[in-house]
C-alpha cells in the first residue's frame, strides 16, 4: 500500500481536512447549543388549512390552542358553530370543527368554556378562522413541540402561504398569542 | 479564517436584527386585551397548558450516531461480519427511520450546512452540524460504513435487497450519474432559495411516519420494489450525499477489504457484490500503453467542449429550472391568472393577492431569479460535465492490479463479500 | 496464473437480461420515478377545512338600498370615534386629536388630545366629552380640558358617549353597562349591569364593542352584541324592548357579538353596522329590514385587513347627521363614509 511510504504525511492531509470541514460547518452552526423549534407566527396565519393537510406527520404537528384569558366565552361561538348552524346546540350538524376536537362546557348564563381535545385536533384552524374573524381571536394554531418531527426544513413553513412559519430557539417559544406569565403576548 | 470569522459576526448580526425584528413586530402586532367575562359563580379559567418538552436530547442523537459508526467500523473491519452490520441497519431503521421519523437526518443535513453558507434562512443547529460532519469523518477515516448501517434509508433498502442482480458496468456507470445531477439540483435549489429537495423528494420517509402523499409512497414502494434485485437503488442512483461519501471514502484510512489476508485469485467473489465495487485484476500488458495514452489524450481534448456544451444546456434550460423556485411560480401563476387562463386562485396566488406587494414587484422577483438560474443553470452544468468527464476518465484509465480489490468510492461496506473468501485470517 | 481474461464472456452467459433491456428498464424506472416526483403535490385541504362565510357575504342586488355619496378623507392616525353635534357638525377622533368638520367634510378646527380616546360626543353648549378607556375627558367648546372624569375601574373600556340636556350617557365595555351621568360628572344610575335578583344577566360583551344611541323620540337605545341586538331602555335602567337577531341571512346579526355600533334616523331608522361581515344595514322603524347601507364588497375595497391585525374591524363607528346621511367612520381607508338612499321612493320607511 502507498500509505506505507509516506503514513505522516497522509495523517496529517487527513486530519487537516478533518479540523478544516468539522471547524468550517461547527462554526456555520448556531452560536448557542439552544434547541430550536418551529413555530407559527399567530399573527401572520391566515388559516389556509394547510397545517392539515401539509405537514409531513399524520395527524399534524399543528394544534388549535386556546388563549383563555382573551376568549369571550360566547354562546354564540364562530369557532365552535356552523357560520350558519340552525340551531344553538351542540349538535354535530352544527358543529365547525370537522373532527368535533372542540368541546364546550356550561359555566354560567350565557357563558360556555372552550376546549381543545388534542388527539383530535388536526390543525386545519378552521375554528381559528371563525373565531378571528367575528370574535377576539383567542384560538390560534401553533405547532407542538412535543409533536413536531423537527424536519430539517419544514414542509408547512416551505408551504405556508404567508410565510408565517420560522425555526427559533426554544427558549423564544412558545410563540404564544397571549401570555399570562409575560403580559402582552409577541 | 479571517473570512470565516467575518462570515460568523455577520451572520450574528443578521441573527439579532432578525429576533429584534420579529420582537418588536410582535409587540407592534399586539392584539386587544379585552378582559374576558366577570363569572359571578367564580369561575376561573383554564390556564393555557404547555406541552412537555418532548424534545429528543441532540446529544442522544449524536451518541447515538457516533455509536453506530463506530460499531459499523468495527464490525467491517475487525469483526467481519455481514450479521453485524445487518443488525446495527435494524436499529438505524428502527431509531432514526421509525422512531425519529426520518429526522434528523445525514442526507438532509447536507442542505442545512449548505444554507448556512449560500442560501439563506433557516439556521444550522449542532445537531445537524453533527449529523453531517460524522458520516464524512467516518467515511474518511473507514469508508461509507455510515451507508452500510447508520443511514435509516440505506437500511431499509438494504434490507429489501434479498436477490440482488449485478447491473451492468455501462449501465450503472451512467444511472451513477443522476446522483450527481441530483446533488448540483439540491445545491443549486439551496443556493437560490428554492428549498430542500432532498427533503421535499424523500420517497422514504413516507414509511417511517407511516403517512405520505400517494406519488410519494408509490415511487418509495418502486424503489423498495426495484430495490429486490437492483440492491439500493436509491443509494446508488440518487443519493446526493452519497456523492460526498464516495469522494471522501476514495481516500479513506482503514478500508473493508475482501480477503482478510493474501488474495489467492479464486474469483468466488466476483458475483459477491451487487454494487460493482470489485475491481478485478488487470494485468500490466492489458492493452497497449500507446491505445491507454491515445484514449487518455482523445478524452482530455474533448473535456473542455464537452464541459462547455453542458454548461450551455444548463443555462438554456433556465426556465425550467426557475420553476423549482416558488417565487417563480407564483408570478407565472399569477400572470397567468391576469391573461385569464385559469377561472380558480391558488393557495398561493390568493394569498398574494391578500397581501399589499403590487404584481410588478413579483414579476422583477421573478425575474431576478431567473437571471440567478441562468448562471446557476450553467454552473450546474459545468459540474455535470465536469463529473461525466471525471468519471469517464477513471473508466478509460486500466489500473494494473493482481488481486480483485474494492473500488473505495462505490463500495457500501455492507459486508457481503467477506463470505465469499475462503482465506483465512492470518494467524496472529 | 491469471484466469481472468475468458471472465468476460463467462459474465455474459451467466446473465439472462442483456444489456439493451437493462437499459430499458433502468430508464422506465427512472423516469416513471421522476414523473412521481415531478407530479407530487400535497393534498390541499378541501371545502370541509377551510372555514368560508363568503356566501353570506353576499348581498342581493336588490336588497343594497344605498351608495356612497361622498368621501370624507381625515388627517387623522387611527380614527376611533365619530358624532354628529345639534348644529350638524361632524366630530371626529382618533391618535391625539379631535377634528370638527362642517357638513360638507371641511375641517374646521382641530385640537390636541392626549392618547387615544375612544369615542367622542358634543353637548348642544359645545361641551366636548372624550372616553379614555377608564374615564371622561370634558373640553370646553374652546378645546380647553375641562376636568377628568372618576376612572370607570381597571375593567373599563370606554366605547360610546351620547348627551342630552340633562344627561351623559357612557357605554363601557369593559365593565358591559352603561353609565348616566350628570352634565357635571355624577353617576346617577348603570343600566344594563348584571342583577341576580331580578334575574337580569345584563349586557353580553366579549368584545370592545357597546354602543348607545338616542332614537328619534329622544330614547335610549344599547346594543346588546352577544345577545346580536338591540336594546331600549327608560333612564333609569328599566328595559323597555329588546330585539334580537341572530343568524347569518342579510336582515340577521351574524357571530357571536353584532352589532358594534347603531344609530338611528330621524324617521326611526335603526342603523346598525358589523364586524366579521362588515356591513351597515338599515331596519325600519317596525325592525322591517330596510335594506343594506354598505356591503361587505364595498367596505373592503381598498385596504388589507393584514394590515390591521390589531384591529380588523373596519367601522369605527356609525353616526347619522342631521341630513339623515349615514356617516361610516372607516379605520383603515382614514376616511368618513357617507351613505345616501339609491332612491328616496324605493327606500321602505
Amino acid at each position: 500500500m502507498s500509505t506505507e511510504t509516506k503514513p505522516g504525511r497522509r495523517e496529517f492531509i487527513r486530519a487537516a481536512a478533518v479540523a478544516a470541514l468539522g471547524g468550517g460547518v461547527w462554526m456555520a452552526a448556531s452560536p448557542s447549543a439552544e434547541k430550536w423549534v418551529w413555530q407559527i407566527d399567530p399573527h401572520k396565519c391566515t388559516q389556509c388549512g394547510r397545517c392539515a393537510t401539509h405537514c409531513v406527520l399524520n395527524p399534524s404537528a399543528v394544534k388549535c390552542v386556546h388563549a383563555t384569558k382573551i376568549c369571550g366565552y360566547c354562546d354564540l361561538c364562530s369557532g365552535y358553530l356552523q357560520p350558519a348552524a340552525p340551531a344553538l346546540d351542540t349538535g354535530a350538524e352544527n358543529e365547525l370543527c370537522p373532527t368535533a376536537a372542540i368541546t364546550r362546557r356550561f359555566v354560567e348564563e350565557p357563558y360556555f368554556a372552550y376546549s381543545i381535545d388534542e388527539d383530535l385536533c388536526i390543525g386545519c384552524g378552521k375554528c381559528v378562522k371563525g373565531c378571528g374573524q367575528f370574535g377576539n381571536g383567542s384560538l390560534y394554531l401553533q405547532i407542538k413541540r412535543d409533536l413536531c418531527a423537527h424536519c430539517n426544513e419544514c414542509a408547512i413553513a416551505r408551504d405556508c402561504p404567508s410565510n408565517a412559519i420560522e425555526r427559533i430557539p426554544l427558549s423564544r417559544a412558545y410563540v404564544l398569542k397571549y401570555d399570562e406569565n409575560a403580559g402582552e403576548g409577541a | 479564517m479571517a473570512m470565516g470569522k467575518r462570515a460568523i459576526v455577520y451572520r450574528r448580526v443578521v441573527l439579532f436584527l432578525l429576533l429584534w425584528s420579529a420582537l418588536l413586530t410582535g409587540t407592534a402586532n399586539a392584539e386587544f386585551r379585552f378582559p374576558m367575562p366577570e363569572f359571578s359563580t367564580g369561575y376561573e379559567h383554564e390556564d393555557m397548558h404547555l406541552p412537555p418538552d418532548a424534545l429528543t436530547p441532540p446529544w442522544l442523537d449524536i451518541a447515538l450516531l457516533t455509536g453506530v459508526l463506530a460499531l459499523t467500523a468495527w464490525a467491517v473491519l475487525r469483526r467481519r461480519s455481514r450479521n453485524w452490520v445487518l443488525a446495527l441497519s435494524f436499529f438505524a431503521l428502527a431509531y432514526f427511520g421509525f422512531y425519529r421519523q426520518g429526522c434528523v437526518c445525514s442526507v438532509g443535513s447536507l442542505q442545512n450546512v449548505l444554507n448556512a453558507y449560500i442560501g439563506t434562512g433557516h439556521v444550522l443547529t449542532f445537531l445537524v452540524a453533527a449529523f453531517f460532519l460524522l458520516p464524512l469523518v467516518a467515511a474518511l477515516y473507514f469508508g461509507r460504513v455510515f451507508c452500510a448501517a447508520a443511514c435509516p434509508l440505506g437500511a431499509a433498502q438494504e434490507i429489501f435487497a434479498v436477490h440482488p442482480v449485478q447491473v451492468p458496468k455501462p449501465v450503472d456507470a451512467a444511472l451513477g450519474m443522476l446522483a450527481y445531477l441530483y446533488l448540483g439540483i439540491t445545491v443549486m435549489g439551496v443556493a437560490v432559495g428554492a428549498g430542500f429537495l432532498i427533503c421535499r423528494y424523500d420517497p422514504f420517509v413516507g414509511f417511517f411516519r407511516l403517512g405520505g402523499s400517494f406519488n410519494m409512497l408509490l415511487a418509495g414502494g418502486i424503489i423498495l420494489g426495484a430495490g429486490i434485485f437492483i440492491a439500493r437503488p436509491y443509494c446508488r442512483y440518487l443519493c446526493p450525499y452519497g456523492v460526498l461519501l464516495r469522494w471522501i471514502a476514495i481516500f479513506a484510512r482503514r478500508h473493508a477489504t475482501i480477503t482478510p489476508d493474501e488474495c489467492v485469485q479464486c474469483r468466488l467473489c466476483e458475483n459477491a457484490c451487487p454494487y460493482n465495487a470489485i475491481i478485478p485484476p488487470e494485468p500490466a500488458d492489458a492493452e497497449p500503453r500507446r491505445a491507454g495514452a491515445l484514449r487518455l489524450g482523445k478524452l482530455l481534448l474533448v473535456a473542455p467542449i464537452a464541459i462547455l456544451f453542458a454548461a450551455g444546456i444548463g443555462w438554456s434550460a433556465h426556465p425550467t429550472l426557475s420553476r423549482m423556485h416558488p417565487t417563480v411560480r407564483l408570478a407565472e401563476r399569477i400572470a397567468a391568472e391576469e391573461a385569464g387562463v385559469y377561472d380558480e386562485m391558488t393557495t398561493e396566488s390568493e394569498a398574494f393577492r391578500e397581501g399589499d406587494e403590487p404584481a410588478t414587484v413579483l414579476y422583477a422577483e421573478a425575474h431576478a431569479l431567473n437571471e440567478r438560474f441562468k448562471v446557476a443553470g450553467a454552473a450546474l452544468g459545468a459540474f455535470m460535465g465536469i463529473a461525466l468527464c471525471a468519471r469517464l476518465f477513471r473508466l478509460s484509465v486500466l489500473r494494473h492490479a493482481r488481486d480483485y480489490t474494492i473500488d473505495k468510492g462505490a463500495c457500501l461496506s455492507c459486508a457481503r463479500c467477506f463470505k465469499y473468501c475462503p482465506v483465512e485470517p492470518p494467524e496472529k | 496464473m491469471f484466469p481472468y481474461k475468458e471472465n468476460p464472456m463467462q459474465h455474459k452467459q451467466q446473465r439472462m437480461i442483456p444489456d439493451w433491456a437493462w437499459a430499458v428498464l433502468a430508464i422506465a424506472v427512472v423516469a416513471l420515478t421522476l414523473a412521481l416526483f415531478m407530479t407530487d403535490r400535497p393534498d390541499e385541504p378541501g371545502e370541509a377545512l377551510v372555514y368560508d362565510v363568503s356566501r353570506y357575504e353576499a348581498v342581493a342586488d336588490d336588497d343594497v338600498r344605498y351608495h356612497e355619496t361622498a368621501r370624507i378623507a381625515l388627517e387623522l392616525d387611527n380614527p376611533s370615534g365619530l358624532a354628529v353635534d345639534s348644529e350638524g357638525r361632524l366630530w371626529a377622533t382618533g391618535e391625539g386629536a379631535l377634528l370638527m368638520l362642517d357638513e360638507t367634510g371641511r375641517e374646521q378646527a382641530r385640537h390636541e388630545i392626549d392618547g387615544r380616546p375612544d369615542c367622542v360626543a358634543v353637548a348642544p353648549d359645545g361641551t366636548m366629552y372624550l372616553g379614555m378607556r377608564d374615564h371622561l375627558a370634558v373640553f370646553s367648546d374652546t378645546g380647553e380640558h375641562h376636568t377628568n372624569w372618576e376612572t370607570l375601574g381597571e375593567r373599563a373600556w370606554t366605547t360610546e358617549i351620547v348627551v342630552d340636556e340633562n344627561h351623559v350617557f357612557v357605554a363601557d365595555a369593559g365593565n358591559a353597562r352603561v353609565y348616566r351621568y350628570t352634565h357635571d360628572g355624577q353617576i346617577l344610575n348603570t343600566i344594563g349591569e348584571r342583577d341576580p335578583e331580578r334575574d337580569s344577566i345584563g349586557f353580553v360583551v366579549p368584545s370592545h364593542y357597546l354602543d348607545v344611541a338616542f332614537d328619534a323620540m329622544g330614547a335610549l337605545w344599547v346594543s346588546n352584541p352577544g345577545k346580536l341586538g338591540v336594546e331600549k331602555y327608560r333612564a333609569d335602567g328599566a328595559l323597555l324592548t329588546a330585539w334580537h337577531q341572530p343568524g347569518f341571512a342579510t336582515h340577521q346579526f351574524p357571530g357571536c357579538c353584532n352589532p358594534i355600533h347603531i344609530a338611528f334616523k330621524s324617521n326611526g331608522t335603526l342603523v346598525t353596522a358589523e364586524k366579521g361581515i362588515n356591513r351597515v344595514k338599515t331596519f325600519a322603524a317596525d325592525r322591517s329590514f330596510a335594506g343594506v347601507a354598505a356591503t361587505s364588497e364595498h367596505l373592503n375595497a381598498g385596504w388589507n385587513a393584514a394590515e390591521f391585525p390589531a384591529d380588523p374591524a373596519p367601522i369605527r363607528d356609525l353616526a347619522v347627521d342631521t341630513n339623515d346621511r349615514i356617516l361610516v367612520l372607516h379605520g383603515p381607508l382614514r376616511a368618513i363614509l357617507v351613505f345616501e338612499p339609491i332612491d328616496a321612493g324605493k327606500e321602505k320607511e
